[in-house]
């Protein structure tokens, strides 16, 4: 921008360098000086005069150059802060004028320049040599806050993509939940009614959300329509009306023009032809007018339309509605559940209650029906998975009034969460290490009338039944320690059962190995106890563990509202370290693919050493002993004593079997894992012999073969011809189920794949055990055709991820 | 006075007077952008009022 001053200085430095030129060309002398001081005195003050002149004729001719009232732009020159501004600037340049003459005269009279102090400090800083004074500040008072209301909100200015939308759907309905209340504490389990949505009613919150987003969605396209289309329109209708009051002005002028030239006779037919063209002129121009204030109207009723639309707030006012009616509806649920989640407190239950809150153990194996662990699992084993893995568990209550618990030990509870309570037996069996589910006809939640009852019913009736013990479940149960109940004279109680007798020494070497703290219930109540200081005491009249009975020193009594402080048993570190155990050799129940792979691998190497049986020799010998024997097998007690020789050795998840050669028969003597029992049977080589359908065999040999019409499996050709034979005959099914058209094809496949597996992984025991051995012939034939089915490479990795040092089975987490 | 004083003299006195106008064009800006400003405030009421007008 070239202001006039600069437009003007331009001018005059190019005549003032002709000037100056023409002074210096010739001898400059003191007139010379004293015109060009006379000049620039004119100079200077033409161009203050001429800048304030020419900024007040700006400012006043602004209005007329818009169209505005005058008065109107007088008030909002002054309010806008205009005024003050041009005021300020106009201060300047008198200032600057004033200052540039002082100059001059000092220069003239020849005076020593003097630096102004203020020359020498930045324009901003006060020029005084004073401290400077505070003018007094009005104390800013601070932007008043806006409350974020619903309405601000969604009258915000409109999101411009689809995730934006979503995303301020979102955040609407984060911004708009209601806000706790403060009574509920940081004991509450959601913050919010946001985060109990998010959580335990994700999908309705989402459906939520989503309805919102299109409603919003709808609006905006509509706002944005609206938007592109008002702006052209209104441009439009201003131009249409300023062409419509020119036509009707330059009629109004054409009608006067002929109106004087109509006057008389003369003028109208002196100017006949202009009357003419005039008269065809109003014609057109009322053509015109006509136009421009139909397309003039129009428009206007276009706009009136678009306006009508944009006030269609309906779509955001649903919005508004469905986030209120969601949020009132969660916000009384969520202050319901926080309530029973209050109820549902194992550490609340205690107190309110007066009861203590115990999960029994059973000596050995566990409710077949019941519990997801292996049948032949031992207590300490159940003990841990309690305290690694913190599943759901079924619990009683104990009080003086109610005493009756399914076990007499088990492990004492100082915190979790009640699933379900019921004042008997509930029945419930686990679903998954988190979940319990009632079975049907053991117990309902619903009372007489067909009504749910609540937690807090289910508790009282629970707690208030007298008799039998009652079932509690209890979600992540917190264990305080090991308990045990104790008789009127402090004696143990017997523990376990007929066929499993837990001991005292059981007992307190666990909790000792697992540095778990011991309590003792008695009449109801529960005490600390130490087991270090439990006494033996002769009895004749006890019949277990070598007549005499272990007294039980009380310790100090914990009352029910004091359970709930107990610390839990184990610390995270020492909870991991027992996860990692347990998995490293599962006690679960497992139905797993790869865990009949593992399977069919050991009785592959079984199968191999019972084929080869009459070559073996190597092994060491040793006396064979007296072997418990159960079921349908032979006990061995005429083998007692004779000499054994151990032919291979074959570990598995539950036991480690060992085949041996007694008086040149073939026998498996085979040790429990777990409860360490042992069995000695002559099964393997007998039925090899005739290829009966039995035992371990069973699942591998299964088809081609009739009963009673059996070959014997006495060489590794037969064992491979047979094997060929049961891979052949999957394979054909595999094929037949994949040409099934009906819902059960999936099921089938996968059921002969996994057949095929298992073949392939009893064909690479057998060709193990042969290496073992040195076979290596009868090693490459069962190799060659295993891999017919299934690659080496991944046998090898599904045995190192899946089997232990010792055979067990390995699981993950996620396994369970 | 010399004629080099003269000369000197001369060229100093030029040097305050377009020292002056520069500081005076810059003013001279500052008052355009405020009137600027001022009319462009006049012009969104003048949009103002034809919105009214309009109806819109």
């Amino acid at each position: 921008m070239i202001t006039g001053l600069e437009k003007s200085n331009k001018q005059d430095t190019e005549k003032q360098a002709a000037e100056k030129l023409a002074v210096l060309e010739t001898e400059p002398t003191e007139a010379d000086v004293e015109n060009l001081i006379q000049r620039m005195e004119a100079d200077i003050s033409a161009g203050e005069g001429k800048i304030l002149e020419s900024t007040d004729k700006r400012i006043e001719r602004a209005p007329a150059s818009i169209n505005i009232d005058p008065e109107k732009a007088k008030s909002i020159f002054a309010t806008g802060g205009f005024a003050e501004r041009i005021n300020a600037l106009k201060e300047k340049i008198k200032t600057l004028t004033s200052e540039t003459r002082d100059k001059i005269k000092r220069f003239v009279s020849s005076e020593p320049e003097i630096i102004h102090f203020k020359d020498m400090v930045p324009e901003s800083t006060p020029i005084t040599s004073e401290v400077p004074v505070k003018e007094p500040q009005t104390e800013k008072q601070p932007e008043p806050e806006v409350a974020q209301t619903q309405e601000s909100i969604i009258a915000t200015e409109q999101p411009k993509t689809e995730q934006e939308i979503q995303k301020q759907a979102t955040v609407e309905i984060k911004n708009l939940q209601p806000k706790p209340v403060e009574e509920n504490g940081k004991d509450q389990k959601y913050e919010s009614a946001r985060e109990y949505t998010k959580e335990q009613t994700p999908e309705q919150r989402r459906a939520t959300a989503e309805k919102i987003a299109e409603l919003r969605r709808e609006k905006f396209q509509a706002d944005k329509n609206f938007e592109l289309v008002i702006t052209t329109l209104v441009q439009e209708s201003i131009e249409k009306k300023i062409s419509l009051e020119e036509t009707v002005n330059k009629i109004q002028d054409s009608e006067e023009r002929l109106l004087q030239l109509k006057d008389d006779l003369i003028s109208r037919l002196v100017h006949f032809r202009e009357i003419q063209k005039l008269e065809q002129q109003v014609i057109e121009q009322k053509t015109n007018q006509e136009k421009f204030d139909e397309q003039y109207r129009q428009t206007l009723e276009i706009i009136s339309d678009l306006k009508s639309q944009e006030n269609d707030r309906s779509k955001l006012v649903e919005a508004k509605r469905l986030l209120n009616e969601f949020y009132s509806d969660k916000e009384e649920e969520w202050t319901n559940f926080e309530k029973e989640e209050k109820q549902r407190d194992v550490k609340n239950v205690l107190g309110q209650y007066g009861v203590a809150m115990v999960h029994a153990l059973i000596p050995n194996g566990a409710p077949s029906e019941n519990t997801l662990l292996r049948s032949d699992i031992s207590w300490q084993e159940k003990l841990k998975i309690l305290l690694a893995f913190e599943p759901t568990i079924s619990t009683s209550t104990i009080s003086p009034e109610q005493q009756a618990t399914w076990r007499n030990m088990g492990v004492l509870l100082s915190g979790g969460r009640v699933e379900v309570a019921s004042p008997q037996d509930a029945g419930t069996k686990a679903k998954g290490l988190k979940e319990r589910e009632v079975r049907q006809g053991h117990f309902s939640t619903t009372d007489i009338n067909g009504q749910k009852k609540t937690i807090e019913k289910q508790l009282q009736d629970a707690t208030s039944h007298r008799g039998g013990y009652n079932e509690v479940v209890v979600g992540n149960p917190e264990i305080a320690g090991f308990f045990v109940k104790v008789n009127e004279d402090n004696s143990l109680t017997e523990l376990g059962d007929a066929n499993a007798y837990v001991s005292p020494e059981d007992i307190f070497k666990t909790v000792r190995d697992m540095h778990l703290p011991l309590f003792v219930i008695k009449g109801g109540e529960v005490y600390r106890a130490n087991p270090d200081e439990a006494e033996k005491v002769l009895d004749t009249t006890y019949i277990r563990d070598k007549s005499y009975k272990t007294i039980m020193k009380l310790g100090e009594k914990v009352p029910p509202a004091e359970l709930s402080n107990l610390p839990t048993a184990l610390n995270k570190e020492q909870q991991d370290q027992l996860v990692t155990e347990i998995l490293d050799d599962s006690p679960f129940k497992l139905s797993m693919a790869e865990a009949h792979c593992t399977d069919a691998m050991s009785a592959g190497r079984e199968t191999y050493v019972g084929v080869n049986f009459g070559k073996l020799n190597s092994g060491e010998n040793f006396p064979t002993e007296i072997y418990q024997s159960s079921g349908r097998y032979e006990t061995m007690t005429s083998y007692v004593g004779k000499e054994m020789k151990i032919l291979s050795v074959v570990k598995s998840p539950d036991a480690i079997q060992r085949l041996v050669s007694i008086d040149g028969k073939l026998f498996t003597e085979d040790t429990n894992k777990r409860t360490g029992k042992r069995n000695l049977y002559d099964s393997l080589s007998e039925h090899l012999k005739i290829g009966s359908i039995v035992a371990n065999v069973s699942n591998f040999f299964t088809y081609g073969t009739e009963r009673g019409k059996e070959t014997s499996i006495d060489s590794t050709t037969a064992y491979i011809d047979r094997m060929k034979l049961e891979v052949d005959t999957i394979k054909d099914l595999l094929s037949k189920a994949e040409k099934d058209s009906s819902e059960h094809r999936e099921s089938r496949i996968e059921k002969e794949k996994n057949s095929l597996r298992q073949r392939a992984f009893h064909l690479y025991g057998y060709a193990d055990e042969a290496g073992k051995n040195g076979d290596i012939e009868s090693q490459e034939m069962a190799n060659h055709l295993a891999a017919e089915v299934l690659p080496r490479e991944t046998y090898d990795e599904i045995v190192k991820r899946r089997v232990g040092p010792n055979g067990e089975f390995k699981i993950t987490k996620e396994d369970l | 006075m010399v004629k080099e004083d003269i000369r000197k003299k001369i060229t100093e006195l030029e040097s305050i007077m377009a020292q002056h106008k520069n500081d005076l064009s810059a003013v001279e800006v500052e008052i355009f952008k405020v009137i600027s400003e001022y009319q462009n405030a006049l012009k969104e009421e003048k949009i103002k009022e034809i919105k009214q007008s309009l109806n819109i």
